[in-house]
């Protein structure tokens, strides 16, 4: 396999950047800039090394297809507009990297035999597990049986949200009120669990995940979003056991109460 | 049978009844209307109630919450 994800990772770079604080403010320079110019100038650079950097992997190299080393070109047109966005890209593609890594050095640390299905990744996927899914995702890239898209995109998607997040709630914390902070971004902080799953995936289990704390605080925020749909389909899972969320207990035993009153 | 009680749901009660429409308001209401005084007594189900009654707005939700059971003074 031509494609070395560990150095895509940065943890062992070319000879010609051995210095690794140069070789990353260069590359967070040229990611605010576009991939194509940068891989266009350090084409250059590299000329008589012959050989490609880590980071000219990320689009075309002067070589085009003699060039032995894998090229991700779908990053090279992709918009920056700003640095959250350049940041949940790079995550990506280093996960992307990691689950590579893990896919040629095989199924290491993970026994047995596990039937994968796309519900495992989307229950993995709530709970943000992202460590087990790509544990899974190495094991689930050896076997070619299955179809890995769906499962790639989910892992992603997640590992994306989690990274812009992140980052937002850095800045949310940094600006909150000092005399009120835990007020602040109380539901923003503590319903972590579940971001990154879109309401489709949940449609058809909203009364089970009420009884959940951030499957609850879940459903508050699609409710904050004022959006008719989300709001329609949550109102009509909920209303039959309306009585029964708002006590916390099976109605039945509210009911046997109210008659004993 | 549920063991248990859920000190979750009576928030996501809360803000359905904050972020619903008017028809929908009703249909809570006419759901909880029978139970309101055992709801009333429960630990969580009180701050549900009480989020309800700042939410309603048409005359008949209130006379259909309070005229059966509480006699209000």
């Amino acid at each position: 396999m031509p494609f070395d994800s560990q150095k895509l990772l940065g943890s062992r770079l070319g000879s010609s950047f051995s210095n690794p604080d140069l070789a990353t403010t260069r590359r967070l320079n040229a990611m605010g800039k576009g991939y194509s110019q940068y891989n266009d100038q350090v084409s250059e650079d590299n000329a008589h090394a012959g050989h490609c950097i880590p980071f000219q992997k990320y689009g075309t190299c002067h070589r085009l297809e003699s060039c032995p080393y894998f090229h991700n070109t779908d990053f090279v047109h992709a918009p920056f507009s700003n640095n959250e966005v350049n940041r949940a890209m790079l995550a990506r593609n280093q996960l992307q990297a990691a689950m590579l890594s893990n896919a040629s050095v095989g199924n290491l640390g993970y026994p047995g035999s596990i039937a994968f299905n796309s519900a495992h990744y989307q229950q993995m996927a709530a709970l943000g597990n992202l460590a087990e899914m790509k544990q899974l995702a190495a094991f689930n890239a050896n076997s070619p049986s299955i179809a890995n898209f769906d499962v790639d995109t989910a892992i992603l998607n997640v590992a994306l949200n989690q990274y812009m997040n992140n980052s937002s709630a850095t800045v949310k914390q940094g600006s909150s009120s000092p005399h009120n902070p835990k007020r602040a971004n109380s539901i923003d902080q503590e319903g972590n669990s579940f971001i990154g799953v879109s309401f489709e995936d949940v449609r058809a289990d909203i009364y089970p995940l009420c009884k959940d704390q951030h499957g609850c605080r879940y459903f508050q925020r699609k409710l904050e979003e004022q959006i008719p749909a989300y709001r329609d389909a949550i109102f009509n899972a909920v209303y039959d056991h309306f009585v029964e969320l708002m006590t916390g207990e099976p109605v039945f035993i509210a009911r046997k109460s109210y008659c004993q009153c | 049978m549920e063991i248990g009680s859920d000190p979750f749901g009576n928030y996501l009660c809360q803000k359905l009844v904050e972020y619903c429409e008017d028809d929908q308001r009703m249909m809570i209401v006419e759901k909880v209307a029978p139970d309101i005084v055992t709801i009333s007594l429960n630990m969580h189900g009180t701050r549900a109630i009480q989020k309800m009654i700042e939410f309603l707005n048409l005359p008949q939700q209130v006379s259909l919450l309070f005229d059966d059971d509480v006699q209000i003074s």
